[in-house]
């Protein structure tokens, strides 16, 4: 039998126009993870977050996967499929659109499910 | 060395090479071996309400939403009392792989357990079981483990880690009412402080009389002094062996020792100043419960981490 595992990276988290990145997972032993992204609520005038999968060798240098990032811009759910991979994943966040005064412009959830 | 030859259930795990590290009681109730997987080690976080179906509910517990509120305007809130909402740093299958040496393993296999801590200072995150014991004996748990710094910045980081954790919230088994004795809800606890404004400590303190578990305030041990193994390099994982016992009749720690040092604990307790109140003293939906938590806390703003390489769990009958 196959293991599998959630990792919740952020729940309930906001985020306002920047950027940034999750905390490093390790993940050898999965063959495939989905990145799961759910938008709570969003905000602001053209709201976009922007997520693209990272991986690196030895969890200090981090360089983006192949696979082509999401664009979220309105509440539901959407994943990135990843087979090749490695060991360690991240994910990086890019938000713009958001309201100019720094408030948030959605509220997040990420996980990894992983598999393998 | 004891001289007097071993019974035959000593025989079988000593040669056994999964238990011959361990030294469990005598049942056997969990075998956590981090190379087959996560085992229900998972973040932990404390009770929120998030429901209405629950006439009793303890007060000062908030909803999802109050929670994120408070914590927004709160950022030095405790840990036992704050929702992981936002990033947090999570338990995961670990294969210890750095820049230089790559991937070092577990001391056994290809994986071990690893608890990480955010890069900030005072993070503090645990990996959490509920497990329980059908028996009203002793209880005890054993893991083989090691804690280093992140490796990324090639510094050896062994004062950026504050604190490892080993805490359990423990509640009676609610046939115990029988005897005419309310069901009681305790914690006992063990922290190795490590490190504290840039300077080791290196000593072993026990919760005898926090009220909360994963805060203290905690008690140095009078022979709590050691010093673990970190090693020399950052990359250099080194690991060590602990067991602790108590007793769950008893309300008693019996014994505590780590890689070679027993400490003095036996016929300590924990009893909660001031009293818990309320729901906290209660022990309504978790009769039997030992809730139990691996931790570590970060000095500084890096990450740090505990690795399990495998857990064992064991009870007596009485």
């Amino acid at each position: 039998m196959k293991t599998i595992h959630t990792a919740p990276l952020e729940v309930l988290s906001t985020r306002s126009n920047g950027s940034f990145t999750t905390e490093p997972h390790e993940a050898g032993w999965a063959d495939e993870a989905l990145a799961v992204a759910y938008v709570r609520e969003v905000a602001g005038p053209a709201p976009v977050l922007v997520l693209r999968a990272q991986i690196s060798a030895d969890g200090a240098r981090w360089f983006d996967h192949p696979a082509s990032p999401l664009h979220l811009r309105q509440p539901g759910g959407a994943s990135l499929v990843l087979s090749h991979f490695g060991n360690w994943l991240r994910l990086a966040g890019e938000v713009s659109g958001g309201p100019p005064d720094g408030a948030a412009a959605c509220v997040i959830d990420l996980y990894w499910v992983l598999k393998g | 060395m004891n001289d007097s030859p071993p019974s035959f259930r000593q025989a079988l795990l000593r040669a056994d090479p999964r238990f011959s590290r361990y030294n469990p009681l005598e049942r056997i109730l969990h075998f956590d071996d981090f190379n087959t997987g996560l085992h229900g080690w998972q973040g932990y976080f404390p009770d929120y309400d998030g429901w209405e179906d629950y006439p009793g509910r303890y007060q000062p517990v908030d909803s999802v939403m109050q929670s994120v509120e408070k914590a927004r305007h709160d950022a030095a809130m405790r840990v036992d009392r704050k929702l992981p909402f936002g990033p947090r740093a999570v338990p995961m299958l670990s294969s210890l792989t750095s820049w230089d040496v790559g991937s070092a393993g577990g001391l056994t296999g290809a994986y071990a357990l690893k608890v990480p801590t955010l890069p900030l200072a005072g993070s503090k995150v645990f990996a959490q079981k509920r497990l329980g014991s059908p028996w009203r004996g002793k209880f005890r748990v054993e893991t083989w483990f090691c804690f280093k710094a992140d490796a990324s910045d090639f510094q050896l980081g062994e004062t950026d880690i504050r604190a490892l954790y080993l805490t359990f919230d423990v509640m009676d088994l609610h046939h115990v009412q029988a005897t005419g004795q309310p069901p009681r809800r305790w914690w006992p606890a063990l922290r190795y402080h490590n490190a504290e404004g840039g300077q080791l400590v290196r000593r072993w303190q026990a919760n005898i009389g926090s009220e909360g578990v994963k805060d203290g305030p905690w008690e140095y041990l009078a022979d709590g002094n050691q010093d673990l193994g970190y090693n020399r390099a950052a990359t250099k994982y080194q690991w060590n062996y602990l067991r602790f016992t108590f007793d769950l009749a008893r309300y008693e720690y019996v014994d505590f020792h780590c890689h070679g040092k027993e400490f003095d604990v036996r016929g300590r307790r924990h009893d909660p100043l001031p009293p818990l109140q309320g729901w906290r003293a209660g022990t309504d939906k978790c009769p039997g419960l030992i809730g139990t938590g691996f931790g570590i806390e970060a000095a500084n703003n890096k990450r740090c981490y505990l690795y399990l390489d495998g857990v064992v769990i064991s009870a007596t009958e009485s």
